[in-house]
C-alpha cells in the first residue's frame, strides 16, 4: 500500500521547538513513542531510501493512523516517496478506538506502542485492534497478555487488561483483541535487583484451523525438555474453532517462567507452514533457556518498557538488573538521552559461576540505574 | 491530740451485731472467695455501653489517622543554596536601608549601593541572599516566584499601600513563600496611645492577609543612616531560625537566581555586528530540582532559550560549617563572607577559566590580609585551578584572564583518563584467573583510550585483526556458540559500555564492530534471540543454569539474591561489614578476650532486639500500612541521596544539584539584555520541565480579582504569569452548563468563577496563576491584578461554544408539514441539520426533515401541530468559538526602561484616539409598533337569518332616521333661576382670579429665597474644597519625589 500518504497542514512552529532528526527505519516506533511522551517534534529521513520498497511500509502507516486516532493535534507529513516523515506530536487522548491494523505484522507491533502510551493519556484506553494476533517477528498476543501486562502491573498499571476475542494467524489475520488500561498521574520508582529463582513455567500452546492433535505434540515435547529443570510446568492447550479461529491456519507456543520474586522471562514462536510441532517446541524451549541463561530481572523483549518507566519517574533513583542489552534497547537508551536528556548508569555485576548455588548462566549481569526526569502526566485533567 | 482512753471504741463481745458479724465470717470461710476481681465481678469489667465505647475507639482511631500525612520523598539538598530573602515594599519605606543594616550586622561591612543579590554567610551552615525588589509589577512577580522569605516593608506612618496587597496576591498564586512584615518609620508617629493604635490596626490587617499570628516587626529608630542595632539583631535571629516550606513548583523545577552576568561573545563577532546575538554567562546557585546541562530554560523577562553549557564553579561564598576549623558557634571574622558581584562587593570570583580579584570596597589596611587569608582558605581549589589556568591579578575593578590552551573538553578528558586507570587497576586485582582475558581487557583498554583521545584510526583498525587471528586459533570448536557467548561477554565485560551506548565515536573502536554493526542496523523489533543454534543437549550447559530454578542449589546464604541486592545498594556499608568479618575470623581462631566476647554478646542482643522490634511493629502496630508507606518513602529518600554520591560523573546522571554554584551559558541571547542590563531587576533562569516547552490551549478556572474595578471582556488581552513565564494572551471566557457544555461569556461574572481558555505554553494541571492588565508601569491608582486562577487541563483543541439562532418562514403549509425557507442557503447546509429541532415563536415544536430542490436552502419540516403562514420558525444551535492563537512573552528586561507594552485592548485604543463606541443601528432597541387588528364584521346571509331561531338571530338595530323626544326638546328656565346662575358664575370667576394672584406672589418669594440659598452653598463648597486641598497637600505622600 505504497500509494497511501498522509497530507496534513503543518503549522509553523515557535522558534523554541526544534525538530530532532533521525535517519532510517530501525527506530521508527521508539521515536514515535518518545516524541509523543516528550512532546518534541521529529523528522525521520532516509526511510528505506535505497531499497526497492521505498519509504514507509503499510504497517508503519497503519501505526501512524492509529496514533492519529489516539491523539489530538498530531501532525504528520510524508513526502511523495514516503522516505521522509515529519511528525509533530499532539496530546494522547485515548478513549474508545477501533482500528483495523495492517496484516503485514502481528498486533504485538501496535500493542507494544500502546502499552508505552496508555499510562500517560487523558482518558482511559479502550482499544480494539483487528488483524494478525500471532505471527513472525513480534511477540504474539499471548505473550503480551501474560508477560507484558504482568510487567505493566508491576510498574503500577494495575488495571491493564488484554482480552483476546479472536485469534488470527498470519497471513489471513482475522484476530481481535481489546486492550484497556487506566491512566497514571506519576510513575513510581522501581528497584528490581533480585531475579530470584524460577518457581514455575507456564505456557500457552494455541492452534487454529488445524488438527487438534497439534497442541498435545507441542506440549509433550516442550515438557520433555523443561521437566529436566523443574517439575512445575503447565502449558495451556488453546484449540480454536469457528468464528474465533481467524482466517488462516497456524499454531504457536508461548512459554514464560515465573520466579520467586515475580520475575517473568518469556519466549514465543509461531510456526511457519513447514515447521513440525516438535520443532516449534524445541526452538521455543531452547530460546527460553537461552533467555534464562542471559539472566537479569527483565526479559530481553521488555527491557525498553522498564527503562522507559524508570526514566519517567519523579526525581527518584530506580535500578534494574538486566541481561545483555539488545540492539533495540541500546538504541532506546540513546533515544532516551536525546528526548529526555537522561543518562543511565550502567554497572557490570559479576558472579563466580563455578560455585554451586551460583550456577546462574552467564555469570554477569548489568545493573542500570537512573534518576527519573520528573515526568508527570500532563494530559490528565484536574477535575 | 490524744484520744481519750475512756471514749475509745469497744468491740462487741456479744449481742445481735456480734452474732451477725460472726455469722458472716463463718459464711466467708465456708465459701472460697475468688481472688480475681474480674472473675468475681465480671459485670464491672465488661462494656457498660457498647455504642459509646465503639464511638470512643472510633474517635481515637480517627485522631490517630488524622495525624498522618501522605509521606513524601524529602528532596532537600545536603548542602542547600543560600536562602533568598527578598525585601519588598513601596518606594521610600526603607528597603535599601534594611539590607544595608542586615549586611552590616552580618559582615561588619558597609555596602554603599544595593544592586543585585547580595549573599552573606549568616551561620555555620547557613547563607542568605538579600535582594531588593523593584516596584514594578513584573519584578514583583519574578521575585515572588523565587523568594524563600519575604520581608514586607510597610511605612507605618503612611499605612498599607497598594503594592503590599498586590505582592501578597502574587505570592499567593505562586506558592506563598514565608512572609514577615516589617514596620518602619515608627519614629514619625507620636509615642503613646496613637502609636499603639496604629500598630494594632496594621497588625490585624496584616494578619487577615497572611495568617493569624504572622510575625510583624517594628523598626523604630535610625542611627547613622542604619536601623537600630538591637532591632536588626532580633530580625536576624528570626531569619536564622526560619524554616521553609517545600513548594511544589520549585521542588520540580530547577532555577537560578542570577547574581552575575558576563558577556562571553567572541569580540570579533561584536566588532562586525554590535547587535549580534550574545553568548552570555549567567552565574548563580542552582535551586529547586537538579539542573541538567542540555535542557531548555525560560529566562524571566527575556524568553525561552536552550542552555548551551553548564559548568560547576567553586562556591564563592561557602558556609564554614564543613571545614570544622573552629568549634565555636559564632563565626569568626574570616568566615563572614559577603558576595555581591553586581554591587561590586566580595573577594575572589572564580570563573570557568579565569579568576577575578576585586580590590575595591575594601578597607585599605585589611586589603592584603584579606586577600591572603582568602587565598589560604581556597588552597585546594586553587591547586586544581592552577593546573589548568593562569592567574594574573589586576588591581582596580576586575580583569579577565583568558586561557585558550585549555578547552573544556580536554579538561574533562583528563579526569576520564584517571578513572580509566583506576578501573584498569581494579580489573587487575579482581580477575587474575585467566591471563588471556586480562590481555584482552588490556587491549580493550588501550583501544578505548585510543578512541577517546581521538588518535588516527589506523591503529585501531589493525588491532582487531590481531584479535581475530588469536580468536580463530583458540575457538575452533563450536564456533557459533562461542561467538554468541563472546558477543555477550564483550558486552558485559565492557566497562566502556557507557561509551558504546552513549558515545559518539563508537564506530572507530574496532573491537565492538559486531555490536556496532548490529546497532547501526537496528530492526524495529523488541525481541532479540541471542543465537540460532544452541547446545542445550549438552549436560554441562544445562548445569550452567541449574541454580536459576528453585530446584537448584540455594547457595551458602539463605537468600543469594538478597546478598547481591545489598551489595549494590550500599557498597560502602557492605564493604565495611565485609571488613569486619575478615577482621573477626582470624581473631576467633586465635583467642577471644572477654571484652570482645562482651561486644559480641551485645551485638547479638542488638540483633535480637531488632528482630523483635520488626516483629512487634508488624503484628502490634495498627498503622502498619502507614509505617510501610513511610518506610518505603524513607528508603527512597536514602537511595536518592546516596546512590550517586560517590560517582565520578555524578553530573552526567543527575545534573547539577541544588546548592552548587554554576555558570549557565546561553548562546543566543538578544543583545539588548547586555546593552540595557540593570542589576536592580531580578534575573531568573527557570528550568522548563517536560512538555512545558510545547504550546497548546490551557483551560483554566478564573476569577476576576475583587479589587479590580472592572469586569474583564472576552478576548481582551491580559498578561498571565504562569509557571516561570509571563506572557500576553487573549482568553476566551466561558461557563460550564449542566450538560458539560462550555458556553462563551462576553464578560467575566462579577463575583463568580468562570472558565478561561487561552493559548500559551503548557503548565501542569493544578498550577495557579495571576493575570495583570499589562506589564507597563503606568501610574494607576487602581489595583493592578485583574484575575487569579488555576489550570484545569490542557489540550490542542477545546470546544467553547456560543448560541446561534437561525430563523426561517413557512411558505407552504399542509396539515402538520410545512415548507420553510430563509433559514439556510443551500441543500448541503440543510442536510447538515437534518433531524434538528425547530420551534415556532408560539411554541409549536418540529423537526427538519429533508431539503427541497426549488428555492435553495428550503426544506420540509414537520410540526406537532399546524403552524400559520405568519409564524416565524427558529432553530437553536451552538457554534464553536475560535480561541485566538495569540501569545507574546513579556520581554521587559530587554527594554531600556524595563517596561513593556504589548497588545492593547480595543477600549484602550478607542480612548487613545478619542473614538466612540460604534453603534449598530440594527442592534438598537426600538419601540415596538403593533397595528390594531381590524376584524371584518360578521355577516350572516339573509336566507340563513330567516332559518335561524330567534335566540341566535343577529339583533342589530339600524340607525334611526328620526330623533327621539329627549334629544329634540327645548329647556326654558325661570328669570329668578337665570339670575341665580349668573351670580354664581361671577363669584367663581372672582375667586379664581384672586387665587391666581396670590400664587404668583408666593412663587416669586420662593425663587428669591432659593437663589439666596444657592449663593450660600456655593460659598461653603469653595471653602471646603480649599480646606481639603490644604489637607491632602499636607498629608499625601508624593510618590514622584520619593522615587527620585
Amino acid at each position: 500500500m505504497k500509494g497511501f500518504f498522509i497530507y496534513l497542514h503543518m503549522l509553523s512552529f515557535q522558534g523554541m521547538t526544534k525538530y530532532l532528526k533521525f535517519k532510517g527505519d530501525g527506530e521508527f516506533r521508539q521515536i514515535l513513542i518518545l516524541s509523543l511522551l516528550s512532546g518534541k517534534p521529529v523528522v525521520i529521513e532516509e526511510i528505506r531510501h535505497l531499497e526497492d520498497e521505498l519509504g514507509l511500509t503499510e504497517h508503519e502507516v497503519s501505526l501512524l493512523k492509529l496514533i492519529d486516532e489516539l491523539t489530538n493535534g498530531t501532525k504528520t507529513k510524508l513526502n511523495e516517496t514516503g522516505t521522509r516523515l515529519v511528525f509533530s506530536p499532539g496530546f494522547i487522548i485515548g478513549g474508545e478506538v477501533t482500528h483495523d491494523c495492517s496484516l503485514a505484522v502481528p498486533l504485538g507491533y501496535y500493542l507494544e506502542v500502546l502499552v508505552c502510551l496508555a499510562a500517560f493519556s487523558k482518558k482511559k484506553f479502550n482499544i480494539t485492534l483487528r488483524g494478525v494476533t500471532h505471527g513472525q517477528g513480534h511477540p504474539n498476543v499471548d505473550t503480551l497478555k501474560h508477560v507484558t501486562l504482568s510487567y505493566c502491573k508491576r510498574l503500577g498499571l494495575h488495571s491493564a487488561e488484554l482480552t483476546i476475542n479472536k485469534r488470527g494467524y498470519a497471513p489471513g489475520g482475522g484476530g481481535e483483541v481489546l486492550f484497556s488500561c487506566n491512566t497514571l498521574k506519576v510513575v513510581k520508582p522501581i528497584k528490581w535487583l533480585d531475579s530470584g529463582k524460577i518457581k514455575r513455567i507456564r505456557g500457552v500452546a494455541s492452534c487454529s484451523r488445524m488438527s487438534p492433535a497439534t497442541n498435545p505434540r507441542v506440549i509433550d515435547k516442550a515438557r520433555g525438555v523443561l521437566n529436566d529443570f523443574i517439575p512445575d510446568v503447565y502449558i495451556y492447550n488453546e484449540h480454536l474453532k469457528g468464528a474465533q479461529s481467524g482466517n488462516s491456519p497456524g499454531n504457536s507456543l508461548t512459554l514464560y517462567t515465573e520466579s520467586t520474586t515475580d520475575v517473568t522471562i518469556c519466549c514465543d514462536n509461531t510456526a511457519t507452514s513447514q515447521t513440525l510441532p516438535e520443532d516449534l517446541a524445541l526452538t521455543t524451549t531452547h530460546q527460553l533457556l537461552d533467555a534464562v541463561h542471559a539472566g537479569g530481572c527483565v526479559d530481553s523483549s521488555h527491557q525498553y518498557l522498564v527503562l522507559l518507566y524508570m526514566a519517567l519517574t519523579q526525581h527518584n533513583v530506580s535500578s534494574v538488573r538486566l541481561g545483555p542489552l539488545t540492539p533495540f534497547t541500546i538504541a532506546f537508551l540513546r533515544n532516551l538521552k536525546l528526548f529526555f536528556g537522561i543518562v543511565f548508569k550502567i554497572k557490570v555485576d559479576k558472579i563466580d559461576v563455578e560455585e554451586p548455588g551460583n550456577r546462574k548462566g552467564l555469570g554477569s549481569t548489568l545493573v542500570l540505574s537512573c534518576l527519573g526526569v520528573g515526568f508527570e502526566n500532563m494530559n490528565r485533567s484536574m477535575t | 491530740m490524744d484520744i481519750d482512753p475512756q471514749r475509745s471504741h469497744k468491740k462487741r463481745k456479744a449481742g445481735a451485731k456480734f452474732n451477725k458479724k460472726k455469722r458472716r465470717k463463718l459464711d466467708e470461710e465456708e465459701t472460697p472467695v475468688d481472688t480475681d476481681a474480674k472473675k468475681r465481678n465480671p459485670k464491672a469489667f465488661s462494656f457498660q455501653a457498647v455504642n459509646k465505647t465503639a464511638r470512643i475507639v472510633h474517635r481515637a482511631l480517627d485522631k490517630q489517622t488524622k495525624k498522618h500525612h501522605v509521606p513524601e520523598v524529602d528532596r532537600t539538598p545536603v548542602e542547600p543554596p543560600p536562602t533568598l530573602v527578598a525585601v519588598v515594599g513601596p518606594p521610600k519605606c526603607g528597603k535599601t536601608t534594611l539590607i544595608r543594616s542586615l549586611v552590616k550586622h552580618y559582615t561588619k561591612q558597609n555596602v554603599n549601593q544595593v544592586k543585585g543579590p547580595l549573599t552573606v554567610v549568616t551561620g555555620k551552615n547557613r547563607r542568605c541572599t538579600f535582594f531588593e525588589c523593584p516596584n514594578d509589577i513584573s519584578s514583583m512577580i519574578d521575585v515572588a516566584k523565587v523568594a524563600d522569605l519575604v520581608l514586607l516593608m510597610v511605612d507605618a506612618n503612611f499605612g498599607f499601600e497598594m503594592e503590599i496587597f498586590e505582592f501578597l496576591n502574587i505570592a499567593q498564586a505562586h506558592g506563598l513563600p514565608r512572609i514577615m512584615g516589617v514596620l518602619t518609620h515608627l519614629d514619625m508617629l507620636k509615642v503613646g496611645k496613637a502609636m499603639n493604635r496604629t500598630k494594632r490596626t496594621l497588625k490585624h490587617r496584616f494578619w487577615t492577609e497572611v495568617h493569624n499570628g504572622a510575625k510583624l516587626f517594628y523598626l523604630s529608630s535610625m542611627s547613622f543612616d542604619l536601623y537600630n542595632k538591637r532591632d536588626i539583631l532580633n530580625l536576624a535571629r528570626f531569619i536564622s531560625v526560619m524554616k521553609f516550606k517545600v513548594l511544589t513548583w520549585r521542588a520540580t523545577h530547577p532555577y537560578v537566581v542570577v547574581d552575575r552576568v558576563e558577556d562571553l561573545t567572541d569580540p570579533e563577532l561584536l566588532d562586525k555586528n554590535k547587535k549580534c546575538d550574545r553568548t552570555v554567562g549567567l552565574y548563580g546557585w542552582v535551586r529547586g530540582a537538579n539542573l541538567k546541562s542540555d535542557t531548555s530554560v525560560h529566562v524571566c523577562g527575556v524568553g525561552d532559550h536552550v542552555i548551551s553549557d553548564v559548568s560547576l564553579l567553586t562556591d564563592p561564598c561557602p558556609p564554614p560549617g564543613k571545614e570544622k576549623s573552629s568549634r565555636r558557634r559564632t563565626l569568626n571574622e574570616k568566615e563572614r563572607l559577603l558576595y555581591g558581584p553586581m554591587a561590586g562587593v566580595g573577594g575572589l570570583i572564580y570563573d570557568k577559566d579565569a579568576i577575578y580579584i576585586q580590590t575595591t570596597d575594601r578597607q585599605k589596611k585589611n586589603e592584603g590580609d584579606d586577600l591572603i587569608s582568602e587565598l589560604a582558605q581556597q588552597t585546594e581549589t586553587l591547586d586544581e585551578k592552577l593546573g589548568t589556568t593562569e592567574i594574573s591579578i589586576f588591581s582596580g575593578s576586575t580583569g579577565r584572564i583568558k586561557n585558550d590552551d585549555f578547552s573544556d573538553g580536554e579538561r574533562r578528558k583528563m579526569i576520564f583518563d584517571n578513572e580509566d586507570e583506576e578501573e584498569g587497576d581494579e580489573d587487575d586485582d579482581s580477575g587474575e584467573d585467566n591471563d588471556e582475558e586480562d590481555l584482552e581487557d588490556e587491549m580493550n583498554d588501550e583501544e578505548y583510550d585510543g578512541s577517546d583521545v581521538d588518535q588516527s584510526g589506523e591503529d585501531e583498525e589493525e588491532e582487531p585483526d590481531d584479535d581475530m587471528v588469536v580468536g580463530a586459533a583458540r575457538w575452533k570448536k563450536n564456533i557459533a556458540n562461542k561467538a554468541k557467548e563472546s558477543f555477550i561477554q564483550r558486552q558485559l565485560n565492557a566497562k566502556n559500555l557507557h561509551s558504546i551506548i552513549y558515545g559518539e565515536e563508537t564506530d572507530s573502536s574496532g573491537q565492538f564492530t559486531g555490536l556496532v554493526a548490529e546497532t547501526r542496523t537496528t530492526v524495529d523489533c523488541t525481541r532479540h534471540v541471542w543465537a540460532g543454534e544452541s547446545g542445550w543437549e549438552d549436560p554441562g550447559r544445562r548445569d550452567s543454569i541449574r541454580d536459576c530454578f528453585v530446584t537448584g542449589e540455594w547457595g551458602g546464604d539463605e537468600d543469594e539474591g538478597f546478598g547481591e541486592f545489598e551489595d549494590l545498594e550500599a557498597e560502602s556499608e557492605d564493604g565495611e561489614e565485609n571488613d569486619d568479618v575478615e577482621e573477626e575470623t582470624p581473631q576467633t581462631t586465635e583467642e577471644t578476650t572477654p571484652e570482645e566476647e562482651k561486644s559480641k554478646y551485645e551485638k547479638k542482643k542488638e540483633k535480637l532486639k531488632k528482630l523483635f522490634d520488626t516483629d512487634y511493629d508488624e503484628n502490634g502496630d495498627e498503622s502498619k500500612y502507614f509505617a510501610d508507606l513511610q518506610e518505603e518513602v524513607d528508603s527512597q529518600t536514602r537511595t536518592n541521596k546516596e546512590f550517586f554520591a560517590d560517582e565520578a560523573h555524578r553530573e552526567r546522571y543527575e545534573g547539577y544539584r541544588a546548592g552548587q554554584y554554576v555558570r549557565v551559558t546561553i548562546a543566543d541571547m538578544p543583545c539588548e539584555l547586555i546593552e540595557t542590563f540593570d542589576p536592580h531587576y531580578p534575573l531568573v533562569v527557570g528550568g522548563v520541565a517536560n512538555l512545558e516547552h510545547q504550546m497548546g490551549l490551557l483551560q483554566t478556572r478564573t476569577k476576576r480579582h475583587r479589587w479590580y474595578p472592572k469586569i474583564l471582556k472576552n478576548q481582551d488581552p491580559i498578561v498571565v504569569s504562569l509557571g516561570w513565564r509571563r506572557f500576553q494572551t487573549r482568553p476566551v471566557y466561558s461557563i460550564q452548563d449542566h450538560n458539560m457544555r462550555q458556553r462563551m461569556l462576553k464578560y467575566t461574572p462579577e463575583h463568580m468563577h468562570c472558565h478561561a481558555t487561552f493559548y500559551g505554553p503548557l503548565a501542569p494541571p493544578n498550577t495557579t496563576f495571576i493575570a495583570t492588565q499589562g506589564a507597563t508601569d503606568k501610574k494607576t491608582s487602581s489595583f493592578r491584578i485583574v484575575a487569579t486562577g488555576v489550570v484545569l487541563g490542557l489540550d490542542k483543541t477545546i470546544d467553547v461554544v456560543k448560541k446561534l439562532k437561525l430563523t426561517g418562514t413557512p411558505y407552504k403549509i399542509f396539515k402538520n408539514t410545512a415548507f420553510l425557507k430563509g433559514m439556510f442557503s443551500s441543500i448541503l447546509e440543510v442536510s447538515k441539520f437534518e433531524g434538528a429541532m425547530i420551534k415556532t415563536v408560539s411554541g409549536i415544536r418540529g423537526q427538519v426533515k429533508r431539503a427541497l430542490s426549488a428555492p435553495p436552502g428550503a426544506f420540509r419540516a414537520s410540526f406537532e401541530d399546524k403552524i400559520q403562514i405568519s409564524d416565524i420558525v427558529f432553530l437553536r444551535c451552538w457554534v464553536s468559538v475560535d480561541i485566538p492563537k495569540f501569545y507574546t512573552p513579556v520581554i521587559n528586561l530587554l527594554t531600556v526602561d524595563k517596561t513593556w507594552s504589548g497588545m492593547r485592548t480595543v477600549a484602550e485604543l478607542r480612548r487613545e484616539r478619542g473614538e466612540t463606541i460604534p453603534v449598530k443601528q440594527d442592534s438598537l432597541y426600538k419601540e415596538i409598533e403593533r397595528q390594531q387588528k381590524v376584524f371584518k364584521p360578521l355577516v350572516v346571509s339573509k336566507s340563513l337569518q330567516k332559518n335561524l331561531p330567534f335566540k341566535t338571530k343577529p339583533k342589530v338595530e339600524n340607525k334611526r332616521k328620526k330623533q327621539l323626544y329627549v334629544t329634540k326638546r327645548a329647556v326654558v328656565s325661570e328669570p329668578g333661576e337665570r339670575r341665580l346662575t349668573t351670580l354664581m358664575q361671577q363669584l367663581l370667576t372672582a375667586q379664581k382670579e384672586s387665587d391666581k394672584k396670590k400664587m404668583e406672589k408666593k412663587n416669586k418669594e420662593k425663587e428669591k429665597y432659593l437663589a439666596e440659598q444657592a449663593k450660600i452653598t456655593a460659598k461653603r463648597g469653595e471653602k471646603a474644597k480649599e480646606r481639603r486641598k490644604i489637607f491632602y497637600q499636607k498629608n499625601a505622600k508624593n510618590d514622584q519625589a520619593g522615587e527620585d
